[in-house]
């Protein structure tokens, strides 16, 4: 799921043996993220009682967020007493083709409404709205156990307009975030059906920032076309 | 389903084994069994309405502002001895002109208007444009959905025809070869060559 530079293995295992030994782990993950170069980083969470979250773009979290962080790689800290909601709002990704763009095969660059630039697992500055869509999802399990989430998106064929049509497939995405070398959430391009985007590792948070694009392959209709895709996480 | 719901609830949820899933932008879910939780994302393409004509040279999507000339130079012994091809002009070859007519808004109405028959300056002595017949046929450098229809010109007026939409796209074209008819001896002379003699042909492409 990540990039696995050996810096990346040593906050790995600093991890997994701080469940054990806190205090030692705290420091040597602080002096491994002083001073060092971006790299890709392990939300890690504490253990608790079943539970998975996702968000796209607008979400909710009360009482602030997830936990505190240290280090370039946002090595765990503490829990801040933040917890999920749930937001209703939809955000929406667009596109105006220029008169003489249409259907020229020139990619359209998407943008969106969006406002969403800090993570709710630490407040880090992730994204870069408007042109970028946070998506994070999460998945807590009680100590012991080790199911694995998924996360995938889910669109209909086509965007319409009325009787006219665009198919989804025109539309990709690439995913990246502030300062992580390596996306947990794979870019890719919808199908007309689903496309597995990530991975969720048990008490591990997941998130990046999406960037559409339009691929403007054909001439089609003018038109205000419209469509609806759905992220869904999934606890086994 | 979401944290608020009680110990007892999940714990029903729980014995009857049913999946437990929620919808929102974000969203969380807790309980036993197979969870889910959705968020949405929504998706615009706004694409504004264009019509877009070409006629010899042009540049596909773009304005191009060059006007082609087609040209016959008929020699003494064919005036009036029949049909003669061009001996100058068009973006192909002489007297072959690219011709394409794109439009997403529906049912295109293309037309072509002379001001008048083609003069040498002469009152009275003239070509008419019904002398200057065209052809279509299918030019692969232009891909498209459907041929291009050549016209009938018409001296002082306009010809007209309707290229239909499919999914309200059109997108028609077509090599028009224009030859001259040639069927009259006329006075010598330059015929056109200007726009005050009538040389120019305008055609133009609208939706409603």
């Amino acid at each position: 799921m990540k990039t696995r530079t050996m810096q990346d293995h040593a906050h790995i295992r600093l991890v997994r043996a701080g469940r054990h030994r806190r205090g030692v782990i705290a420091m040597a993950a602080a002096l491994v993220g002083v001073g060092g170069p971006a790299e890709a980083w392990i939300l890690t969470m504490k253990a608790a009682p079943r539970e998975i979250y996702v968000q796209v773009g607008a979400g909710t979290y009360t009482g602030g967020n997830y936990a505190t962080s240290t280090g370039s790689g946002r090595t765990f800290k503490k829990t801040s007493g933040g917890k999920p909601g749930v937001n209703t709002t939809i955000d929406t990704v667009s596109v105006t083709v220029p008169a003489a763009s249409v259907g020229t095969g020139t990619t359209q660059q998407m943008t969106s409404n969006s406002a969403v630039a800090d993570s709710f697992y630490d407040g880090y500055a992730t994204c870069n709205p408007p042109t970028e869509v946070y998506v994070g999802a999460w998945s807590q399990e009680p100590a012991g156990q080790t199911g694995v989430a998924t996360l995938t998106v889910t669109s209909p064929a086509n965007l319409t307009s009325g009787a006219d049509t665009i198919p989804f497939s025109q539309i990709s995405w690439t995913s990246t975030a502030n300062g992580d070398t390596t996306a947990d959430v794979a870019a890719g391009t919808f199908n007309g059906g689903s496309v597995a985007l990530a991975s969720i590792a048990a008490n591990t948070w997941v998130e990046d920032c999406l960037t559409f694009t339009f691929k403007n392959s054909a001439i089609v209709a003018a038109g205000t076309y419209t469509g609806q895709a759905v992220y869904t996480v999934s606890q086994p | 389903m979401n944290r608020l719901i009680g110990g007892a609830t999940a714990l029903i949820l729980a014995t009857l084994a049913i999946p437990v899933a929620s919808h929102a932008d974000s969203n969380f879910t807790t309980g036993t069994g197979t969870i889910t939780a959705s968020a949405h994302l929504n998706f615009t393409v706004v694409i504004p309405q264009f019509v877009y004509a070409r006629v010899s040279s042009g540049t596909t999507m773009a304005a191009n502002g060059t006007i082609d000339t087609v040209t016959y130079t008929v020699p003494a012994a064919s005036v009036g001895q029949g049909a003669f091809a061009a001996t100058a002009g068009g973006d192909i070859s002489p007297g072959v002109v690219s011709a394409q007519v794109i439009g997403n808004g529906g049912t295109v109405t293309f037309t072509a208007t002379t001001a008048g028959p083609l003069s040498n300056g002469v009152a009275g002595q003239t070509i008419s444009y019904a002398q200057m017949t065209s052809a279509a046929t299918a030019d692969a450098a232009l891909p498209s959905l459907a041929l291009l229809p050549a016209f009938t010109l018409v001296d002082g007026g306009t010809a007209s025809q309707t290229l239909g939409a499919t999914a309200g796209v059109t997108n028609d074209s077509a090599k028009w070869t224009f030859t001259y008819a040639n069927a009259n001896i006329v006075a010598a002379g330059t015929y056109g060559a200007t726009v005050a003699n009538n040389e120019q042909v305008t055609y133009t492409a609208s939706m409603p």
